[in-house]
């Protein structure tokens, strides 16, 4: 069984740890409490028969004071950008985030997730700017912690991108 | 030249060399093309090199400034790749430098440590010898403690975990978690102060190097745990460990990453999520698995344990023999103070002295007497141990004599006064002094006049003593038994004569004597030694001695007997001397002997003469034997007797003949000469005619007659 280390990035507050709690141990929580540098979790996941292991790093968000760091994201064989669709310029976060991998590694799996779709009435995300982002050929995926709506699909997603690598 | 001459040589070659030209011309241009130049140089060039190698020098020394100088140029262009070059030969030099220096300073500790005899040094050298490491190791193994629980093999780049191994008893968290979040520690760590530390002005001069200088985080601890990381080009290895570990154990660390490091970099560098390849990597893991304990240390030593328990005994002991003291000394004062005849009214202590002061009378048990028969100054002892709770000079007395009335007291003092004899007790009955018991008529009169002035104001009591006679002066000889009946005394038994005597007149004046009868007292003869068959009788005066004794006793009789006191006459007359009657017999029985010889016969081929003689020389011989046990001396006439044939002078002839063969055999035989005499018996005037055949045979013969003689006086 291979192993692999899958990075959470997005803006602040955007949800990545929900997510994670939600897929690695199934549970929710309101509370708002802010990811201090990375949190690390594991979790099996069998696609075709092949079992692999994520060994998921959750970093703390990106913020006007908290740049996430280089020597966080090595190594990393796929990665989640986490927007939050209520939030429209966690979209921007998420993208300078994407090119900073790029810079360093064109051929990473990545998946787009677009959290808090239990809250989609309050969307404000540029609908036009995310088709634009499909056409280029990212994967994206409307997800939320809350209702576990779309969470599994988005993981199985991103590890049949690496296996297809 | 001219243009003609030229072209017409160039048609004279071409008629000449035609293909040749062409080829040189193939290879012109194959010479002058840069490209194929390259191509044949490189074709031929490492077996060049190779050659010029193994024949000289020079192209090596040709090349090093070369090489030199790439090499600068690629460190300076990026330090890393070098390093990471270097990295898994360096540490190997560098341990190997290192442990020379190590072994030195390990043997110049051993030599430090060489002469300390402590127990723990002697223990620790018995070990070394035991285990056949030198005796520094040991003293080093002995400073460590703690335990290496689990061993992380981690890529640096992903933090993906390549391999982990723990012990046994550890509970184990998710390593591969443990592995990220050690990475993203350390990452978080180096990225967060590694801009501090480049800019500390001490760094200045390095700076050049910042880019290549990693600052890592190689320990992390929590109280008693800790983890050590160790860094390595690809890899990193981090071990979690309880106690104190030695610096040894980050060598041990740097070793294992770099075997790792040389036997995997690919691997290590492609690792691809499967930690399966690395599985023959746990053996290695397993290694930094290291402990130590100081199980003895934690111990109470025995030398401890022998200190602390002989603190213990040492108190226990102390206490024991306070106790003791205590006891002892609480007991004597008990004992002292119920003592008769001594008060205690006091007692101080001073200059370590107890002082007891009070009254003693003089006849009470002196206080040292006590203290010794309480045991109070005795030492204790305990095998070889011994402990005198108390001194003589410890304690003082000051007591004042005085005069007790208490009865013991005052009974010791009436004994002294009036010294009762042996029968007379003297006891209190109900506060009555009272004397029990016999005594002399004379004591108990003395008595009965002082009793007032002795008996000290006590009620006394005198009725129960018996007055009694007191023989005692008259030394009364066991075999005499003595009775008393009211003043008479009747002695039985046999005393000497002396005794008797003097008892007569003695006795009457012991008071209380009013008759005295010896008659039925017999002498006492024993000396005499009078032999089973003879009785002795002493009557007025005169011994009977009657029966039967040998002539020894008799002749000592006598005088013995006239020796004791009151035997003023022996009466011997009914006294049989055995010795005198054997004699006659004896003389008898000799007498009646004969020897008879035959007629005309030569005396000495007589064989029955010859037996007649034998027996007859021992009868004479019990009876020489006997005279001379009585001294009395004695004459054996031999008569020599003949028949009445022949005339007178042959008859005396042959008849002295007979005697003189007879006394000649008895001299022969030993008998002294002088006590015998031969005569011859031969008839003057012999009727021949009338005399049978038988009397003449019984006529000739030897007989004998035995004289005694009287016992010459002076003899
Ligand atoms: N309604 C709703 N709320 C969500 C969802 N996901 C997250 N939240 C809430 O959003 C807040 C932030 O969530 P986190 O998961 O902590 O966000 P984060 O991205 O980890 O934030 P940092 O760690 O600060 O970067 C929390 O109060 C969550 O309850 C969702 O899908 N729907
Ligand atoms: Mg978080």
């Amino acid at each position: 069984m291979k192993k692999y280390k899958i990075c959470l990035l997005g803006s602040f507050a955007v949800g990545k740890t929900s997510l994670v709690q939600r897929f690695v141990k199934g549970i929710f929580s309101e509370k708002y409490l802010t990811t201090l540098g990375v949190k690390i979790d594991k979790k099996m996941i069998t696609i075709d028969n092949t079992e692999m292991e994520f060994i998921i790093w959750d970093l703390a968000g990106e913020d006007e004071f908290i740049t996430v760091r280089d020597s966080y994201l090595r190594g990393t064989a796929a990665y989640l950008l986490v927007i939050d669709g209520t939030r429209n310029e966690t979209l921007e976060t998420a993208i300078s985030l994407h090119e900073r991998m790029q810079q360093e590694n064109q051929s990473l799996p990545f998946v787009l997730l677009i959290n808090k779709s239990d809250l989609k009435e309050q969307w404000t995300i540029d609908a036009t700017k995310i088709t634009e982002l499909k056409q280029s050929g990212w994967n994206t995926i409307e997800t939320s912690a809350k209702t576990n709506k779309g969470v599994a699909e988005a993981f199985q997603l991103l590890a049949s991108n690496l296996l297809k690598n | 030249m001219s243009n003609q001459t030229t072209n017409e040589l160039d048609l004279l070659r071409n008629l000449i060399l035609g293909t040749e030209k062409n080829k040189i011309t193939v290879l012109e241009k194959h010479f002058n093309d840069a490209n194929t130049k390259i191509e044949d140089v490189s074709s031929v060039l490492p077996q060049a090199i190779k050659l010029s190698i193994h024949q000289n020098e020079q192209l090596a020394d040709e090349l090093a400034p070369v090489v030199e100088k790439a090499v600068k140029v690629s460190v300076k262009r990026d330090i890393r790749i070098f390093a990471d070059a270097l990295y898994p030969v360096i540490g190997p030099a560098i341990r190997k430098s290192m442990s020379e220096t190590i072994m030195q300073m390990l043997q110049s500790i051993n030599q430090a440590i060489e002469h300390s005899f402590s127990w723990k040094g002697i223990k620790w050298r018995f070990e070394a010898w035991k285990s056949g490491k030198t005796f520094a190791e040991i003293v080093l193994k002995h400073s460590l403690i703690y335990r290496v629980e689990q061993v992380f093999l981690i890529q640096k780049k992903t933090g993906l975990l390549l391999q982990h191994t723990t012990l046994n008893e550890v509970v184990q968290q998710d390593a591969n978690l443990v592995s990220a979040m050690l990475t993203a520690i350390q990452d978080f760590v180096r990225d967060s102060f590694h801009h501090s530390l480049d800019d500390d002005t001490f760094n200045k001069t390095s700076n050049h190097q910042s880019n290549t200088t990693e600052h890592n985080l190689n320990q992390i601890s929590m109280g008693d745990f800790s983890i050590w990381i160790e860094q390595g080009p690809d890899a990193v290895i981090a071990v979690a460990l309880k106690g104190t570990a030695p610096k040894l154990l980050r060598q041990e660390l740097i070793t294992t990453l770099e075997n790792i490091h040389q036997q995997y970099t690919t691997e290590i560098q492609e690792f691809d999520g499967d930690e399966t390849n690395f599985n023959q990597v746990n053996e290695q893991l397993k290694h930094c698995l290291l402990s130590q304990y100081k199980s003895e240390e934690k111990k109470l030593s025995w030398m401890t344990l022998g200190a602390v328990l002989g603190v213990i005994l040492g108190i226990l002991m102390w206490f024991f023999l306070y106790l003791y003291k205590a006891q002892r000394w609480e007991n004597y004062v008990n004992i002292i103070k119920t003592e008769p005849g001594i008060v205690i009214t006091d007692i101080t202590h001073h200059n370590g002295q107890t002082i007891l002061h009070g009254l003693r009378d003089p006849l009470a048990k002196k206080p040292t007497e006590i203290a010794s028969a309480n045991k109070l100054t005795q030492p204790y002892t305990l095998g070889n141990f011994s402990f005198q709770p108390f001194n003589n000079e410890q304690i003082i007395f000051h007591l004042e004599p005085y005069q007790s009335l208490a009865k013991t007291i005052f009974l010791r003092r009436i004994k002294q006064q009036i010294q009762p004899p042996k029968d007379v007790e003297v006891y209190f009955n109900k506060n009555i002094l009272t004397l029990s018991g016999k005594a002399g008529t004379d004591w108990i009169s003395t008595l009965k006049k002082n009793i007032h002035f002795i008996s000290n104001n006590y009620q006394s009591n005198l009725s129960q003593l018996i007055s009694t006679i007191d023989l005692s002066t008259i030394n009364t000889p066991k075999t005499v038994q003595l009775k008393i009946n009211k003043g008479n005394v009747t002695a039985t038994g046999v005393a000497p004569y002396d005794w008797i005597i003097k008892t007569k007149v003695t006795i009457q004046k012991i008071p209380g004597i009013t008759h005295y009868d010896d008659s039925q007292l017999r002498i006492d003869l024993s000396s005499l030694n009078a032999p089973k068959n003879v009785r002795l009788n002493f009557n007025k005066g005169i011994l009977n001695v009657s029966g039967h004794a040998h002539n020894n006793w008799i002749k000592k009789l006598s005088a013995r007997a006239l020796s004791l006191p009151g035997i003023e006459k022996i009466n011997l007359k009914n006294l049989v001397n055995t010795d005198i009657r054997l004699l006659s017999k004896l003389k008898q029985d000799f007498e009646t002997e004969s020897v008879y010889y035959q007629r005309s016969k030569t005396i000495s081929s007589n064989s029955n003469v010859n037996k007649d003689l034998q027996r007859i020389l021992k009868k004479l011989q019990l009876l020489i034997q006997q005279a001379q046990l009585l001294s009395t001396d004695l004459r054996i006439i031999i008569q020599g007797f003949s028949d009445s044939r022949g005339n007178y002078s042959t008859r005396y002839k042959v008849s002295y003949l007979r005697a003189e063969h007879v006394r000649q055999y008895f001299i022969r035989q030993g008998i002294n000469n002088s006590i015998l005499s031969s005569h011859a018996m031969a008839k003057k005037n012999h009727a021949t005619t009338h005399s049978s055949e038988q009397e003449n045979q019984l006529n000739r013969r030897v007989s004998f007659i035995v004289h005694f003689l009287p016992v010459e006086k002076g003899k």
